[in-house]
């Protein structure tokens, strides 16, 4: 880190982790729901499943 | 459509707005400037990913409890999520600690906890993937989620235990009035996002789980088969 910075706390020009970050934050939570919901839609038996916490072992 | 596909759209339009405002309008941070709008998506990423895995050792509780596969399939469910969760909160604070401290990853408390808790939560769906019989499955996951939650507080209560390179702990309190609005609806975006993903997980996995349970077994060998085999 160049001197001029200590004490700053700060470098200038972060804006790209910025964008790195909310674009992560956003392709992993729209890549979960995406996979959640298509995984549910090949699975027939949850729509028996509606409310019920399932059989016990 | 049911109700947790409504909670997922809702999350979804509160993110939009908490991150458009941590990006546009909230004030830049005194000490970071423009590195410190990652604190919208980091702070509530790292709330969520533990009180998710939170909901993954009362899963393992109720399901060692009562033995139902509606318990066991909620552990998968909220550990699936929490795992993933937990990367991006590491991916995210290796981004922001690189403009801050210089580099992206340090040896601190609060580093090294959340990194073991990925790694811990990761062997409990490993395990799940290994053991095949469902009541088996049951209690070893649930035995292994409840020594890996463990973890959870020390991640969370670490910052305050040990000196620590990490900040403490972001909360309304402790930043300015300005930054609370986007702090919050972002952080109220993520819970209902990861709520949301759980329920639709669990629905599928219990299907899966049950399905297992209930599976006939395999009818046994033909007569003819079994004898040839002793001959072999």
């Amino acid at each position: 880190m160049d001197e001029s910075q200590v004490g700053s706390g700060m470098v200038d020009g972060a804006w790209g982790y910025v964008i790195v970050v909310y674009a992560a934050t956003w392709v992993v939570v729209v890549g979960l729901a995406v996979r959640a919901l298509l995984a549910s839609r090949g699975s027939g038996p949850a729509s028996r499943t509606d409310g019920g916490v399932g059989g016990s072992t | 459509m049911r109700w947790e596909h409504g909670l997922l759209a809702i999350g979804f339009v509160l993110l939009a707005i908490g991150h458009g405002m941590g990006l546009f309008m909230a004030p830049e941070e005194a000490m970071m400037r423009e590195a410190g709008r990652i604190l919208y998506a980091h702070v509530p990423t790292a709330w969520v990913a533990l009180v998710t895995l939170t909901l993954s050792f009362f899963a393992a509780v109720g399901a060692l409890w009562t033995g139902r596969y509606g318990w066991d399939a909620a552990v998968e469910a909220t550990a699936e999520t929490g795992v993933v969760l937990t990367a991006l909160l590491l991916f995210q604070g290796s981004m922001w600690a690189k403009p801050t401290w210089g580099y992206y990853w340090d040896w601190d408390p609060r580093l090294t906890t959340s990194a073991i808790l990925l790694v811990l939560f990761v062997g409990v769906l490993v395990v799940r993937r290994v053991v095949s019989d469902p009541e088996r499955r049951l209690t070893v996951t649930a035995i292994a989620t409840i020594v890996a939650f463990v973890d959870v507080p020390v991640v969370y209560f670490g910052v305050k235990w040990w000196r620590s390179l990490h900040q403490e702990w972001s909360s309304p309190q402790t930043v300015d009035s300005t930054m609370v609005m986007p702090l919050r609806i972002a952080a109220f975006a993520m819970l209902f996002i990861s709520l949301a993903i759980c329920v639709i997980r669990w629905r599928t996995i219990l299907a899966t789980v049950q399905a297992e349970a209930t599976a006939p077994d395999l009818p046994a060998l033909p007569a003819e088969l079994s004898l040839a085999e002793k001959e072999v």
